[in-house]
């Protein structure tokens, strides 16, 4: 069977980080390696627009991420989640715990994902 | 559609690089099995969220996903659930805590979600009526 590893991408401006790809157990461990230096030195914003697959585990980096954040003194948001990171934050409620910054468009029934690692 | 049944069975290793291959089996199959894309995000979310469950809770070296279409329903079955035993509890107590919510959150995108033994193996099966 063909591995295909959960694949995420990273990119900081400043105080903002940019993910792109899928957050699972495989890959949180990337994502939160990358908040750790952020989160100790200030404030910082997950903009979410290209994550087209998150779970619980990704929404657990996201969840002590904003308690570290807390604890420090400073700001943690996401912004632009796509509408799989808001349909999670949803259903679990974690959506009023955290910051959202700019939440995306009005769902509709017929829309895809784009994933340009997919196969399909 | 009537007496049609599709499957797909695939077992994959324990380990979490196994993940995004496991969903985009999931994906391409729902797809191939004419759901749409709420359903298919659906499945693959609870396919995630289970064998996730699998991996960090169980001593399985490997894990089977089956996943059928029939006429009427969508049914996800996820090896070896011996130790999810808390399918029974709707929601985590600690709100701010993530644990469990992953279980909760299938309970919540599916129809019906049990916990069934199948040739002295036990399953989670996961069910979703067809529009």
């Amino acid at each position: 069977m063909t591995i295909a590893p959960a694949r995420i991408q990273i990119e900081v401006i400043a105080t903002t980080m940019i993910v792109t790809g899928e957050i699972d157990s495989h890959s949180r461990d990337d994502l939160a390696l990358a908040m750790t230096p952020l989160l100790l030195s200030g404030h910082l914003t997950v903009n979410m627009a290209s994550v087209y697959f998150i779970d619980t585990s990704g929404l657990r980096v996201l969840v002590d991420a904003h308690h570290f954040a807390q604890q420090s003194g400073h700001r943690f948001a996401i912004s632009l989640p796509s509408r799989r990171v808001e349909k999670i934050l949803d259903m679990s409620d974690v959506g009023h715990m955290i910051e959202v910054v700019g939440r995306n468009r009005p769902r509709r029934s017929t829309e895809a994902r784009t994933d340009p690692g997919g196969q399909s | 559609m009537s007496h049609i049944r599709i499957e797909l069975r695939v077992t994959v290793g324990t380990d979490a690089e196994h993940l995004a291959t496991l969903r985009r089996h999931i994906v391409n199959a729902a797809r191939d099995f004419g759901a749409d894309e709420d359903t298919i995000a659906d499945f693959e979310l609870v396919v995630s969220e289970l064998a996730t469950n699998v991996i960090r809770h169980t001593a399985a070296e490997d894990l089977t996903v089956a996943f059928q279409r029939s006429e009427s329903q969508w049914v996800l079955d996820v090896s070896d659930a011996t130790d999810l035993s808390t399918l029974d509890q709707p929601e985590p107590d600690d709100p701010t805590s993530i644990d469990g919510r992953g279980l909760f959150i299938v309970q919540a995108v599916m129809d019906d979600v049990q916990l069934i033994d199948i040739a002295d193996q036990r399953f989670v099966r996961c069910i979703k009526l067809a529009a």
